[in-house]
């Protein structure tokens, strides 16, 4: 594997909605406490349209520091619920702002929030 | 004979509990890739510190299943990152995955 290759982030658009989340990790993380899960979850669904605002405004003013960290912010959110596909558009981001060059920015973020809507959907769902 | 992980050393650190070095795989494997996603945007934004840490983690993972070469590569990748000089990272981080497919197929047997 090339370095370049080994630093692509598969990007998981068409994967089914149960993917969104690993149920059995995230249970196992909170040793089956489901009143904390819910608390992460509600945490999660509280900040998450302020982090995806940053994102917007940052794509918006072509603020690359400002979008490597939102992008950042984001991705860590998705670690607490091993959602994959979320991290891994945050991350894709990520690396876009990193680069400042923001050529494919609009698109990348066009993923992350897809990618997050989904996620809140599934977090919807299990709360 | 598998050199990916010695088994009797890693059993001997769980006092020889197969069960709990077994949920130790589990747990290991679940996160394992949100240690490789930080360090590959470590690597891509040129973060020293976020590869210093997240392969801190990860050496500290395969010291616990006497995994060596993947614990010998994070500890340069480590090494790296706190000099914050990442030249050689990615060639490192590339041997490094292809350690991680090996204890990942070790792993997943044991557990």
């Amino acid at each position: 594997m090339t370095s370049n290759a080994a630093l692509t982030f598969p990007v998981a658009l068409d994967a089914p909605a149960d993917d969104v989340i690993a149920h059995d990790e995230l249970l196992n993380q909170v040793d089956g406490d489901v009143a904390l899960l819910r608390e992460l979850i509600a945490l999660f669904l509280t900040t998450y349209p302020d982090r995806l605002a940053r994102l917007k405004a940052a794509i918006a003013d072509r603020d690359a520091p400002a979008l490597e960290l939102a992008a950042h912010s984001l991705r860590g959110s998705a670690y607490n619920f091993f959602a994959a596909a979320a991290a891994a558009a945050a991350a894709r981001l990520e690396i876009i702002a990193c680069s400042r060059n923001l050529a494919r920015a609009d698109e990348a973020t066009a993923v992350v929030k897809y990618e997050y809507d989904r996620l809140a959907d599934a977090l919807r769902a299990l709360a | 004979m598998n050199l990916t992980i010695d088994r009797d050393v890693a059993l001997a650190r769980v006092e020889g509990d197969v069960e709990l070095l077994q949920d130790l795989a589990q747990i290991f494997l679940e996160e394992l890739p949100q240690l490789t996603d930080r360090l590959r945007t470590g690597l891509a934004c040129d973060d020293s510190k976020a590869v210093q840490h997240a392969a801190h983690a990860l050496k500290g993972s395969a010291g616990n299943f006497a995994a060596t070469a993947v614990f010998e590569l994070a500890k340069q990748l480590e090494a790296m990152g706190r000099d914050s000089n990442l030249s050689q990272a990615p060639a490192t981080y590339e041997a490094l995955e292809a350690e991680l497919d090996r204890l990942k197929n070790a792993l997943t047997d044991l557990a």
